[in-house]
């Protein structure tokens, strides 16, 4: 029974999570504020793909190919330069599950509010545990999905249309993998902790939103560090990266729970 | 028969203001108990708290013999609440608001079926239920989570102003399912400042303003505060001998006298005349009318009609309601008194 109870995908969250996506997929400003960053992304980086070909060669090219990480001993110059034009695109890829999970988390959580389905919900069965998770389910899942979609999306592209190096030691490297495969999630958690936290404060969707877009800063921050060649983004820099954000996932978890509480979000919320 | 609603000493603060206090209740299973009070009077902090929504600060209550606060997730399990307003998915079709709450009830799926499909015809809704709910009227939205709160059978159903929102055949509508579910054992409270409503459905009612001020049938409620009143209606006597100089003078001091010979009887309480009628307080008027009927005619009164006053429910709650502003009012300012007092005192100490 208790396995039961604790499953972390029972009926109650399922059934939240699906009618979350449901409610989503009928929004329109919702499905377009998820979509088009991640679409705009892929696009742009699909885009400078195909433009390498007119890319010149330059002297800096190796030096900038050295500089953004890449591991091939000996390549073109004219090569380098379109790895130091995609390289940007490891850190922005993050922008999307920052992005997704927040707006859905936003509208979820204060759209509840609006509609004053909250009271109604809370006098069900439904543990608070199981509610935050399939909330928080329903906002990561997409934010992940769509950023491994993406890339797998650029990927192909890049194997299509792009030279083998580019895609053998850029997109495929140890570097973007495990900046792809484990930084994302962690974002995500970062973004639908800060989206529970600002809903609770909030009452009104944009004005969360609004708010939710400032997470994308430590990433713009990021870019041009890596840009300027501040930071140069390598297997252990991912791994810092990884480390300081699951522990300021975990903080937010914290905090989502505390303020995540029946009591809480009928008395201070509405 | 059982309890299906205890509380004892139940009280509910938002940090120094109290909500409700010291609310002892008792309502047995099958019953229809109103509770009526006033805007801010607390009632939906008491079924929040009877809902197990939020947590009393002090006191404690039973929902089916279930703590609302060790035991919440049994009593959610048996408690139906339709909050005000309604609450609904505007963009989910009717049946679909109602087999999310399935859902969330653990009904498995052909029970929801057949639960989704049972309401949503009594309340007038199976022909509308593949419409978004967000295209409801607020009476149907109103009839919509009527039955979202019914659709797990619950034994207690709390109601906020069921019928707000509904016309006279919708409101007729569901108070015959609120006597239905009377009917099958259910309990139901009712919060309602429709007072009519009040007083024709419910078998007690209880009002309250922060406390609970009073409990007891609308009749018992009516009675407590004005005890039983009869009304006589006598016809003009001056009319008889021709005497129309000054009437209303004359009217007034012949009902005077009349109004005096009354309070002399044995039985009889206040005696208060109202233009040609006299209003006479007493314990039993089934023992004394006759007596007093009897003196008026041999007094030459021509009696033309004796009644029992019967008082409104509404009239007893604004009765009620007021008594308890002035004792609040009286409370407030023996307690800036004090306030006053001690202020003093620390003042003279400092000094």
């Amino acid at each position: 029974m208790s396995r039961q109870k604790y499953r972390l995908l029972n009926r109650h969250i399922m059934a939240v999570m699906e009618n979350e996506w449901t409610q989503l997929i009928r929004n329109r400003v919702v499905v377009f504020t998820t979509l088009v960053p991640t679409v705009l992304l892929v696009l742009l980086a699909i885009t400078v793909l195909g433009l390498s070909s007119f890319i010149p060669e330059t002297g800096q090219a190796a030096q900038m190919l050295q500089r953004a990480g890449v591991e091939a001993p000996v390549v073109a110059a004219s090569n380098g330069m379109l790895v130091s034009l995609l390289s940007p695109f490891l850190v922005l890829f993050q922008v999307i599950p920052l992005v997704v999970p927040i707006t859905i988390a936003s509208y979820s959580i204060v759209g509840e509010k609006q509609l004053r389905t909250l009271e109604p919900l809370l006098a069900t069965p439904i543990k608070t545990w199981e509610l935050l998770a399939a909330k928080g389910l329903a906002s990561a899942i997409p934010g992940v999905l769509s950023t491994w979609w993406g890339f797998a999306l650029f990927a192909i592209a890049a194997r299509l249309i792009g030279p083998d190096y580019v895609y053998t030691n850029l997109i495929i490297s140890p570097t973007w993998l495990l900046a792809i495969v484990l930084l994302t999630p962690l974002f995500t958690f970062l973004a639908v902790g800060l989206g529970v936290i600002i809903s609770s404060r909030v009452k009104d969707p944009n004005s969360a939103q609004q708010l939710g877009s400032l997470v994308i800063l430590p990433v713009i921050g990021m870019l041009v560090a890596q840009v300027s060649g501040a930071v140069q983004v390598g297997v252990s820099v991912v791994l810092w990266i990884a480390a300081v954000v699951a522990v300021i996932d975990v903080a937010l978890l914290w905090v989502s729970v505390r303020l995540f509480r029946r009591e809480e979000i009928l008395t201070a919320w509405q | 028969m059982g309890y299906a609603i205890t509380t004892d000493g139940l009280g509910r603060s938002f940090g120094s203001r109290w909500a409700v206090r010291d609310l002892n209740l008792k309502i047995q299973v099958g019953e229809v108990f109103g509770l009526l009070g006033p805007n801010g009077a607390g009632k939906t902090t008491i079924m929040r708290m009877l809902a197990s929504l939020i947590a009393p600060s002090v006191g404690k209550a039973a929902v089916c013999d279930f703590d609302v606060v060790t035991q919440a997730d049994e009593v959610r399990r048996n408690i139906g609440i339709l909050s005000e307003p309604a609450g609904l998915y505007d963009n989910l079709s009717a049946w679909r608001n109602l087999e999310y709450f399935g859902k969330l009830y653990d009904l498995d799926t052909g029970r929801a079926r057949s639960q989704i499909q049972k309401y949503l015809e009594l309340f007038g809704l199976w022909d509308r239920r593949n419409d978004a709910a967000g295209t409801f009227s607020r009476g149907m939205k109103q009839k919509l989570s009527l039955a979202r709160s019914l659709l797990h059978e619950p034994r207690v159903v709390i109601l906020d102003e069921p019928t707000s929102a509904l016309d006279p055949e919708g409101a007729k509508l569901v108070r015959d399912a609120i006597l239905a579910l009377q009917g099958e054992g259910r309990t139901i409270i009712l919060c309602t400042h429709n007072l009519a409503e009040a007083q024709i459905i419910c078998g007690r009612v209880g009002i309250v303003k922060r406390t609970l001020i009073k409990v007891g049938t609308p009749r018992e409620l009516q009675q407590a505060l004005y005890g039983r009143q009869i009304e006589i209606k006598i016809g003009n006597p001056l009319l008889q001998v021709g005497e129309m100089s000054d009437l209303d003078e004359r009217l007034g001091r012949t009902m005077n006298d009349f109004a005096v010979l009354v309070s002399r009887m044995r039985g009889v309480g206040d005696v208060s005349v109202s233009g040609s009628r006299l209003l006479v307080s007493m314990l039993d008027p089934d023992d004394y009318t006759p007596d007093i009927v009897r003196m008026l005619v041999l007094q030459g009164a021509d009696v033309i009609r004796v009644a029992e006053v019967v008082h409104t429910l509404e009239r007893a709650y604004l009765d009620l309601v007021a008594r308890q502003d002035l004792l609040d009012a009286e409370a407030d300012r023996e307690a800036a008194r004090d306030a006053s007092r001690k202020g003093v005192h620390a003042g003279g100490g400092a000094a």
